[in-house]
């Protein structure tokens, strides 16, 4: 799962760059005056971002599987519950999250592969936090 | 909900692995009874009653503020 989120990281470099040039590009140098334009600058190809987001999200429903299907070493009312209540807590605040995002941030789009790895991170620190720290 | 749990363990001796041993469950289950965070089901009650030779009244007792619960 983590690889898959670093991947996806990775897909979208271009896109975080850009972000950053685009608030220095316009600006004037305080030293020299001079209007500042900063090039794009294209680490990463399309195709092999468009790869590498769908290697990420092959491993993100692969991970969602290993959760889903993973048990452990006793498996009692309680652990049922707990998986309950982090499953629900993470599709909230997932969702709560990316319409935050959406409100907030109208140019770049949240999507169904971010929101689904954000959603399976949040279950596996809720569910850890109940288990081994809340109720430990 | 009240339990004893906490006393009758220490009367016995038992850490909350070991009781969680004896009926079947994990440790955090025996913790978040204990805490009063989580409710057992009948079936587990009446494990834990049986390992304590108790009754379930004994064990687990009805608080006033149960009873405004719908």
């Amino acid at each position: 799962m983590l690889v898959a989120f670093v991947l996806s990281f990775t897909a979208n470099l271009d896109d975080i760059t850009r972000g950053f040039a685009e608030g220095y590009n316009g600006t004037q140098n305080p030293d020299t005056g001079r209007t500042i334009h900063v090039p794009d600058a294209d680490i990463i190809s399309s195709e092999l971002s468009v790869r590498l987001i769908w290697i990420s999200l092959a491993l993100s429903l692969s991970g969602l599987l290993m959760y889903i299907f993973s048990r452990e070493k006793v498996e009692d009312e309680f652990i049922r519950k707990l998986r309950y209540m982090s499953l629900s807590r993470s599709l909230l605040y997932s969702w709560l999250f990316a319409a935050v995002f959406m409100v907030v941030n109208k140019k770049t789009e949240f999507g169904g592969i971010y929101i689904l790895q954000l959603q399976l991170i949040l279950y596996v620190v809720i569910y850890n936090y109940y288990k081994k720290w809340k109720f430990a | 909900m009240k339990n004893a749990l906490k006393v009758e363990r220490a009367r016995r001796d038992l850490t909350q692995a070991a009781l969680a041993g004896l009926v079947g469950v994990s440790r955090q289950t025996i913790n978040a009874i204990e805490l009063g965070k989580f409710i057992p089901s009948t079936v587990l009650a009446l494990k834990i009653a049986h390992v304590f030779e108790m009754s379930v009244h004994a064990v687990f007792e009805l608080e006033e503020r149960d009873w405004l619960k719908p």
